[in-house]
């Protein structure tokens, strides 16, 4: 039973003996998934073959895009996507964590946008479409996409950010409050580094492509996420050090010495 | 304060604090050393100039920092309106109202201690150039002491301030409270300087109008015209 993925191609040979030439043409099958060819026409199992798909009896076959492979996907992008999460919320509980303790309104209020500002959870739909060919192969793909589609809305900003309690009665903000927002949210390298895992399906690698792609899609919407939220601290921290800027300048023209009258001699009593 | 943390604005106040206790002993050791000298010269003068500097201490320079406070304290950079201007909150602001609060009765404490006025015996004055001379240390010594509590304040706010640039917000006034006090007593030394040079031109504008014949004479010369008790 062969895959049906391959093409005929044509090779010609030519080979000399003495004086004469002899020219042969060979047809030969190439897979048109992976690219491997030299399969040879008679064989009617190429798939049997393939180097892509060797090693596991059970999934040898091409229209082996089996619930097994798809749950392995599925499973891994699970793994990555909470791994993400897991990375994402600690840095987001610092953050909130310092936000808290600076008491500072204009900071809670960037929580709090950011925290009503959604990840875009980019589409997986018609990815896999591409790569499958049979219809029991593309109802396979259609039920990991749905798969994979739950697992990225799982990522979602409302319920990464923990809420955050502006108990103090103080302001206790500094600009090295704001430094140090900074360097957690530089932190995010974590998360981006668990969305860039590698998806790797035993068998068949292209099938992890698509998933790849939508997880970088995701490390791309993460990384601008964070780049808004961080742009709004420094928009808070610019409102905040001009304010104080303005305050020291204009505290330090107040007074000044005093030019009143003072106390005279007098002789004269 | 709001933008301060809350351990800092204590230290700031503590700093605020300090220099007004030094400013205070300044003057108090000022004042023992100018009540001393009345006790001993018994000269009316001095005496009447010391008292005034007490006033004016208790009420002009007062009454100068205490307007400059409230103007602070009413103006777009006062430490609630800067809570304000950062969108810092209604409990920030508020709070920075305190902190504010706090630092107006730190000053009005500044004043309500020190000296008591001098009551001397006047009638029988003993006086010599070497007291204006004394009048005139004293003076110093008082305006090194605030010149050197201001110095040591604003140092340790800077020192603040390379951690916090918002601690700069209150070194204006801080500032000014130093900067006042040891102008205004500066400019005393000059007055006790015109004091000796009345007193010396009185002296000899007498001793000139002593007869050269050292008969005897019945000096009933009016107070203030420069009579030399030696």
């Amino acid at each position: 039973m062969s895959c049906g993925n391959y093409v005929a191609v044509e090779e010609v040979h030519t080979e000399y003996g003495g004086d004469a030439v002899y020219t042969y043409v060979t047809t030969h099958r190439q897979c048109r998934l992976t690219g491997d060819g030299g399969i040879p026409e008679y064989c009617n199992a190429c798939c049997e073959y393939c180097p892509r798909l060797g090693g596991d009896d059970r999934y040898r076959r091409a229209d082996a895009l089996t619930e097994y492979m798809s749950a392995q996907i599925a499973d891994q992008v699970h793994e990555i996507i909470d791994s993400a999460s897991l990375a994402m919320r600690t840095m987001l509980f610092q953050v909130g964590d310092q936000i808290a303790s600076s008491g500072y309104e204009l900071l809670r209020d960037c929580y709090y946008d950011a925290g009503s500002r959604r990840i875009r959870t980019p589409s997986v739909l018609g990815d896999y479409a591409a790569i499958v060919f049979s219809p029991m192969e593309k109802s396979q793909a259609a039920v990991l996409e749905r798969r994979i589609q739950e697992e990225l809305n799982s990522f979602r900003t409302e319920e990464l950010l923990p809420h955050i309690y502006m108990g103090a009665r103080y302001l206790t903000v500094s600009s090295q409050d704001f430094d140090r927002l900074y360097c957690t949210l530089e932190n995010s390298g974590g998360v981006t580094a668990a969305l860039h895992t590698r998806i790797c399906p035993k068998g068949f690698a292209a099938l992890g492509a698509p998933a790849m792609n939508v997880l970088q899609d995701l490390a791309d919407q993460v990384e601008s996420y964070l780049q808004n939220f961080r742009w709004s601290i420094m928009e808070a921290q610019r409102q905040f050090e001009d304010g104080v800027l303005r305050s020291a300048d204009g505290t330090a023209s107040f007074g000044g010495s005093y030019n009143g009258p003072i106390p005279c001699w007098h002789q004269e009593i | 304060m709001a933008i301060i943390r809350e351990n800092e604005f204590n230290r700031i106040t503590a700093i605020y604090q300090r220099q007004a206790e030094e400013c205070v002993r300044s003057v108090e050791i000022f004042y023992d050393s100018v009540t001393d000298l009345a006790r001993r010269t018994c000269y009316a003068p001095l005496v009447n100039f010391a008292n005034q500097i007490y006033k004016f201490y208790k009420e002009d320079l007062s009454g100068h920092l205490q307007r400059e406070f409230f103007r602070w304290y009413n103006s777009e950079y006062s430490l609630h309106a800067l809570a304000r201007s950062i969108a810092a909150g209604n409990a920030a602001e508020c709070r920075a109202r305190e902190h504010m609060d706090a630092m107006g009765d730190c000053l009005r404490q500044m004043f309500r201690r020190g000296p008591v006025s001098i009551s001397v015996d006047t009638s029988e004055p003993q006086i010599q150039d070497g007291d204006f001379d004394s009048f005139s240390a004293a003076l110093s010594d008082c305006v090194y002491g605030f010149r050197r509590a201001n110095e040591e304040a604003m140092a340790d706010i800077r020192a603040m301030a390379d951690e916090n640039n918002a601690v700069e917000c209150i070194a204006g006034f801080v500032r000014t409270t130093g900067v006042s006090l040891a102008d205004s007593f500066q400019a005393m030394i000059r007055e006790v300087e015109d004091g000796l040079g009345f007193f010396r031109s009185g002296v000899s504008r007498t001793l000139n109008h002593i007869p050269e014949t050292g008969r005897g004479t019945d000096l009933h010369l009016p107070w203030g015209s420069g009579i030399p008790f030696l």
